[in-house]
């Protein structure tokens, strides 16, 4: 039983928040995984990519980014469920579940990802030869569900108003900078480790220069919504962020590799500095920092107090 | 309409735990599922010291989070108030915990029992709660129900009332239709001036407590 010393006995303190378990793994019997956050990367990479190669016309980049939502997406989901059988169940409810909104984005994704990038797989190039008349428009759908299986994450999170720090507008278009960020990054890393050569990079440079500043803008924005709702346990999950636990990581993590030293090397790329291994660089940091930001959001996620003394007693004297 | 609410005397709770292990006999759970919680806290410095129990279960809300979460429909709210997981249906996403506002709701990880082999009552039991879904209180709808068939009045006859109500060795646990002007649990609720946990969230919760008086 913790002991707690306050001035007024009607306002319990902040301490004691429960922060949530379930879907980091660290479930009441003990199970810990990192399912879910593997698949909530994957989520993010694989169209990021996806949708970078589509613009930079790099079909590999376009098959990379497809194999992983399928296998780092899809798979952790699946193996995720309690019931694995029961996985069609998922897409019941779109009207109200952003499960089954998502469910069926990933759907859209997996079919028209599939049929874009068929042409590059041994055995389907000559199954799925019907489609290459029609590969703009397949291309261009399979952008646009790209595009949603990138977002749809952010609703899942924000709609969750028990978790005050995941509530905030900002989560969806952050969710959304992050996937083009990591988007340009993947693509940076390996126009330099590969034989892919890197198009438009006049245009990549200062598009991922405002991802970098609309991420660091969005986490701001958590962050400050967060704190803004004091006495709840949107404060604590900032403290965990910021003081707690999970300081290195976030500040170290996600601000200053993520997003700081990333943001130096881009503006210095684009103003005077023309090296592909700069870039690079900033790719592998940017996906560093997007991994640790993803770690830290998922975990210091922190339920409100149930009760203060104030509303169980009509005793001011208690 | 019937609306079926508990009502919790904080006066009365002595956080014995008793509607806790009830629960977990009715319900043949197994050792780390919990329907209800009791949870305590204690606040001052000696020897000013008390300590305050909130018996916490599912609120069974009007405006459930967890039913518009829920991705395959097998948590839906019964016309009587009650919210109710079809166990067939659960997929096991867990949304539901994640939205919960009150931590309500457990997942069954691992297959458990007491001892080494599952009791005749935890195999009777076992299909209604199987590994691989989520779990909460539901005010022992089987019970309810099966109490109406009979004619028995729920939060009256014992065998149509939740278990931990009339476990409760302080009597502090009321059920009854809050839509009954006169049922007891209306009346409590008018009389000691019932407030409920977090309701400025809007979930409109059917557990009310009842205030200390001292």
């Amino acid at each position: 039983m913790k002991r707690v010393k306050i001035n007024s006995l009607l306002d319990l303190p902040l301490d004691g928040v429960t922060y949530q378990t379930e879907w980091t793994g660290h479930s009441r019997q003990g199970k810990r995984s990192m399912l879910l956050e593997i698949a909530l990367l994957a989520g993010n990479f694989g169209p990021g990519l996806f949708i970078i190669s589509y613009f930079t016309k790099w079909d590999v980049g376009l098959l990379l980014g497809f194999l992983i939502v399928a296998i780092g997406y899809g798979i952790p989901h699946l193996v995720f469920l309690g019931k694995i059988g029961r996985f069609w169940r998922a897409i019941l409810k779109p009207r109200s579940s952003w499960i089954s909104k998502g469910f069926i984005f990933a759907s859209m994704f997996m079919l028209f990802g599939f049929l874009a990038v068929a042409d590059q797989l041994p055995i389907a190039a000559d199954l799925f030869a019907f489609v290459v008349p029609y590969i703009d428009y397949i291309l261009i759908l399979a952008v646009i569900s790209a595009l949603l299986l990138a977002i749809y994450p952010g609703f899942l999170f924000a709609v969750i108003r028990a978790i005050p720090f995941w509530n905030s507008g900002a989560v969806v278009p952050l969710f959304l900078f992050q996937a083009i960020g990591a988007g340009i990054g993947l693509t940076f890393i390996f126009s330099e480790f590969t034989t892919m050569t890197l198009t438009n990079p006049d245009l990549l440079v200062p598009l991922n220069i405002v991802m970098i500043a609309l991420i660091g803008i969005a986490i701001g924005i958590i962050i400050k919504s967060g704190k803004a709702k004091s006495g709840s346990a949107g404060t604590a999950s900032v403290k965990q962020l910021v003081h707690g636990k999970f300081r290195f990581l976030f500040i170290i993590g996600a601000v200053v590799i993520g997003i700081l030293v990333p943001m130096i090397i881009m503006v210095m790329s684009y103003i005077f500095i023309d090296q592909s291994i700069l870039l690079a660089i900033a790719g592998v940091m940017q996906i560093i920092g997007i991994i640790s930001f993803k770690y830290t959001f998922l975990n210091a996620g922190a339920y409100n107090r149930l009760f203060t003394l104030r509303s169980m007693s009509h005793n001011p004297k208690v | 309409m019937t609306h079926w609410v508990m009502v919790i005397d904080l006066d009365k709770c002595t956080g014995c735990q008793t509607c806790t292990v009830a629960c977990k006999v009715e319900n043949a759970l197994g050792p780390t599922i919990q329907r209800v919680r009791v949870l305590a806290n204690e606040i001052g410095e000696f020897p000013d010291v008390k300590r305050i129990y909130i018996p916490r279960r599912c609120m069974n809300c009007e405006d459930p989070q967890c039913t518009d979460v829920c991705p395959s429909g097998a948590t839906f709210k019964r016309d009587d108030g009650i919210v109710a997981i079809n166990q067939d249906e659960c997929i096991g996403c867990r949304y539901c915990i994640m939205a919960c506002p009150y931590n309500a709701r457990t997942f069954h990880a691992v297959e458990q029992s007491y001892h080494d082999t599952p009791s005749e009552w935890e195999e009777k039991r076992y299909p209604e709660h199987t590994v691989g879904v989520v779990d909460k209180c539901d005010f022992c709808c089987s019970r309810i129900d099966k109490g109406l068939e009979n004619g028995q009045k729920p939060g009256i006859d014992q065998d149509a009332t939740p278990f931990c109500v009339f476990s409760c060795i302080a009597d502090a646990i009321h059920f009854g239709d809050l839509d009954n002007e006169n049922s007891n649990v209306s009346q409590l609720i008018k009389e000691r001036e019932g407030f409920r946990l977090l309701e400025a969230m809007g979930t409109d919760p059917s557990v009310y407590y009842l205030p200390r008086r001292y």
